[in-house]
């Protein structure tokens, strides 16, 4: 497994190496997309844009501008921001906690609400229970983020003239009773609406593995009922439930931008949101290319997973 | 005092109305947006009226004393819509304008300001200007006693006339935003002793003292001297000057605290104001969604408040009653349609025509569900400058006439089988905006095809290189008039480069335009620019103003002292106070 994995960290720099190509040329090669008429404005003289362009290293060549910004970010400078010339090192140090916090505690709940709910709905297949949590699975799915936010600050408002926590981010140990305040109801939200997926494909798994003989063989030793679901059948439902949440992963680390953007929080969602939107060339390439780093490492890490969950799987 | 956008939402904020609501949220933040049409503070906020009652706009006029003497104390909380991305005043204009809308009134002092209210000079550091020449291309100015915030480097001292003239001159190495006073028309600026400078123009130019020239809350702000230079991280993170406020902390640009600096000089424009400000400190709390905002204020987190619509203020008052006080204020900014002057639009007629064909009435209704009122070529919240509604140019200017239009285009061989193009923003106003006129042009049989466009690339390649055949959108809510004749000014007076988007000369407007720019008598200078928007009506000049929007704001009662209609100086002013006793008996 040791050799599999390093084979598919070999992959990393020339994955990174290709999204950072494409994201950086993409930038430059758009219409309209010089950075220093952007800065300098209408009125800016030609001195003034050449003196932005030299600033900014803008007379290079293209391929020689990005040779410079791919070396400084293999040596860990990840270059300053177009906007307030500070390190993109020092503001990703800033904004990185309060981002890995919703991104986790939505992931957390998505887990916990889409496997526990799909287990429910498979072992009660066509009751009630199952019909509520598929048409809740479905209607979940199916309304926008940015909705369901809006609407966990206006219904607590219209109700108890309750407002969410405002002024930001403030981390847990400095005051938990905040902290949790501000993150748990998005996150239990997030986690709930995320789960749609999850929820429905543990049902079917969980559905299938039900049908197996070993798992009638489990009932017929006289097992209990959790044991057999959770011990058995469960583990054997795993590999698809644990791909199914690396793609959960993905889609809440880029539903963090609307949850940052709503409850004013200064992670990195909102960065990306207001870099992209003002033409922030360096923060615009350094998260794209962190958030591939991340898609890769959690991809690997599920991979790697699916030895641990089926002992059949053999890496080779 | 209303809502604080920072500037960071300026150029993007706009009236969300319900029916905007979610699009405006992704429209949200156009930091890069404030960019260019210069101007200053939105002016988003309340006036005040009776208590629990809503007010027509502009009804009551506060002038900051009509609730009797101020009580010292108290800090005042307001929304912070966007943080900041550093306490830095220099650098291209686009990139600093959120720093110096924020800071320019607050942190740092300035020689003098124009409220928009009353059109009158106001003195704040400067105590004295004297304009030896007839022509006043000189100004001699005097400056009075006042200290910087106690921090390093400055560490207390006293501000000097030196401090002022390196400042502005640091002020004028950087790229300015379109037109710029410091580079276009000031000639130079020295040192005459402590407590006296001299600056010289190239030219009369008797909007001197406005908000866009040498009373810019962003460009004319003063620094001391040893920090304009060398200084890059100071500047980045920390603000210092002689302001009423001083800078006490900021998480990265957000949450930013102002507390009152004690050694706040005690004179200005031959008053004293000893003691002013009367609050301890104004707390910015970020909160970048609307909706967000409107709780925080509903459930006491924010002292005042913008609401998105009048239905929401109205609610709000059912909801709260005597607690809140809300208002309506005229907006500064307002909507136009721009064509390029190219064929068709070189004729005219042509242009005549389109004018007629755009029908104000409807279009406030449309846009701004009626809260709005028609523009000339000066928007209506400059009261000072507006022309009496039964004057003949006005009235022709906003007749909406679909005949006599199509008479207009088929005399001037319109053809009507092209399909011709407006460029809009996707800024939710701007999208309206460029609906409405299509349906309305249409009447005139002219077909027209939208082509939204993503903000920056909007305002960095189609509007600043004037790549547009037509194009609308919302301008910002400028402080004085300058900026909007200004627009219709075919060249610079002192570059030469085109002044402005359309490529638009008229020897005739240019000519009535530097009239009011030169005339030095207030009465005479007011008469020249009414003269000015007659000429700009009767030639059709290709920058067709709409409407205006009135926006809605609210505080709660125990905000007292309000100012109303004094854009940026209004937002920061020091009159304002709080009544502790009723803010605790309410929470």
């Amino acid at each position: 497994m040791t050799r599999y994995a390093l084979r598919r960290l070999a992959w990393l720099p020339i994955i990174l190496f290709g999204v950072s190509a494409i994201v950086f040329f993409l930038l430059r090669g758009l219409p309209g997309q010089d950075p220093a008429a952007a800065i300098a404005g209408q009125g800016a003289t030609d001195e003034q844009l050449d003196r932005i362009r030299e600033d900014w290293g803008l007379n290079d060549p293209v391929w020689q501008q990005y040779g410079t910004w791919l070396g400084e970010l293999v040596r860990g400078d990840f270059g300053n921001e177009f906007r307030s010339e500070k390190p993109i090192k020092d503001e990703f140090a800033r904004r990185f906690p309060p981002s890995f916090q919703i991104i986790t505690m939505s992931l957390f709940f998505g887990a916990i609400f889409g496997v526990g709910f799909g287990i429910l709905s498979a072992m009660f297949r066509n009751g009630p229970l199952d019909y509520g949590v598929r048409f809740g699975a479905v209607g979940l799915s199916s309304i926008p983020e940015y909705f369901l936010l809006t609407l966990l600050i206006i219904i607590p408002l219209y109700l108890w003239n309750y407002s969410m926590p405002v002024g930001g981010y403030v981390p847990i140990y400095e005051d938990p009773v905040h902290n949790l305040k501000l993150f748990l109801p998005p996150a239990l939200l997030i986690g709930l609406a995320g789960s749609a997926g999850l929820m429905r494909l543990t049902r079917t798994t969980m559905l299938e593995v039900l049908r197996s003989d070993y798992v009638r063989t489990a009932s017929a030793k006289g097992l209990r009922r959790h044991t057999v679901i959770l011990s058995h059948a469960l583990r054997n439902a795993g590999t698809p439930i644990v791909t199914a949440l690396g793609t959960a992963f993905v889609a809440v680390f880029g539903g963090s931008i609307i949850v940052e953007r709503v409850l004013s929080i200064q992670g990195l969602g909102e960065w990306f949101f207001t870099a992209a939107f003002i033409r922030d060339l360096p923060v615009v390439q350094f998260l794209t290319v962190y958030t591939a780093f991340v898609v890769v490492m959690v991809n690997l890490v599920v991979d790697l997973s699916y030895g641990f969950i089926d002992p059949r799987v053999r890496y080779s | 005092m209303g809502e604080q956008d920072l500037g960071l939402r300026y150029w993007g904020r706009q009236r969300v109305t319900r029916r905007r609501a979610l699009s405006g949220a992704v429209a949200g933040t156009a930091a890069l947006g404030a960019i260019a049409l210069v101007g200053c503070k939105s002016d988003k906020k309340t006036n005040g009226g009776g208590n629990g009652t809503v007010v027509p706009p502009t009804a009551t006029i506060n002038d900051g004393y009509q609730d009797g003497p101020g009580k010292p104390g108290g800090i005042l909380k307001v929304r912070q819509a966007g943080a900041l991305p550093s306490m830095n005043v220099f650098g291209p204009g686009i990139l600093i304008l959120a720093q110096g809308l924020t800071l320019g009134f607050t942190v740092f002092d300035h020689l003098w300001y124009v409220p928009t209210d009353t059109g009158v000079t106001e003195l704040f550091l400067a105590t004295k200007i004297e304009q030896p020449d007839d022509q006043g291309l000189e100004l001699i100015v005097t400056i009075g006693d006042a200290t910087f915030h106690d921090k390093e480097p400055a560490n207390g001292r006293k501000v000097t006339a030196e401090d002022v003239v390196e400042s502005f001159k640091r002020f004028k190495e950087e790229p300015p935003i379109g037109y710029s006073w410091l580079q276009d028309v000031m000639e130079d600026i020295t040192v005459v002793d402590e407590k006296t400078l001299r600056i010289t123009q190239r030219f009369p130019w008797a909007w001197v003292f406005t908000s866009s020239n040498a009373g810019s809350p962003i460009f004319t702000s003063i620094l001391p001297k040893e920090i304009l230079h060398d200084h890059d991280d100071l500047l980045l993170k920390d603000a210092i000057g002689s302001g009423h406020w001083n800078l006490q902390s900021h998480d990265n640009g957000a949450n930013i605290k102002f507390r009152k600096f004690q050694q706040f000089r005690t004179y200005q424009n031959g008053k004293d104001i000893t003691g002013q400000p009367y609050l301890n400190g104004v707390d910015f709390i970020f909160i970048t969604d609307d909706n967000a905002g409107y709780a925080a204020f509903r459930a006491g987190e924010t002292d005042t408040a913008g609401f998105t619509s009048r239905k929401q203020m109205e609610d709000t008052v059912t909801e709260l009653g005597s607690k809140v006080v809300t208002g309506s204020d005229l907006s500064r900014d307002y909507l136009n349609l721009m064509l390029h002057m190219e064929p068709p639009f070189n004729d005219d007629r042509v242009r005549r025509a389109f004018n007629k064909l755009i029908d104000r009435d409807e279009a406030i209704l449309l846009i701004e569900e009626g809260d709005g009122l028609k523009a000339a070529p000066i928007p209506p919240a400059h009261k000072r400058y507006q022309l009496p509604e039964n004057d003949p140019d006005l009235v022709d200017y906003w007749t909406t006439d679909v005949a006599g239009a199509k008479q207009l285009l088929e005399a001037a061989a319109f053809d009507f089988d092209r399909e011709y193009e407006i460029k809009h923003s996707n800024r939710a106003t701007d999208s309206q905006l460029a609906q409405v006129l299509k349906e309305q042009l249409g009447r005139g049989g002219v077909k027209v095809k939208l082509t939204q466009e993503d903000l920056v690339k909007w305002f960095t390649q189609t509007l600043n290189q004037h790549q547009f055949q037509m194009t609308c959108f919302q301008h910002l809510p400028y402080e004085d008039v300058d900026l909007p004749l200004r627009f219709y000014m075919g060249a610079d007076t002192s570059s030469g480069r085109p002044a402005n988007f359309m490529d638009y000369q008229d020897a005739d407007v240019d000519a009535a335009v530097l009239a009011a720019a030169q005339e030095l008598d207030e009465e005479a200078r007011v008469e020249k620019v009414l003269e000015a928007q007659r000429v700009i009506m009767r030639k059709s000049a290709p920058m067709f103003n709409v409407l205006s929007a009135i926006n809605f704001g609210g505080r709660y009662d125990y905000v007292k002292g309000s100012v109303t209609g004094r854009g940026s100086y209004g937002l920061f002013n020091r009159t304002t106070w709080l009544d502790d006793d009723t803010r605790r008996q309410e929470a």
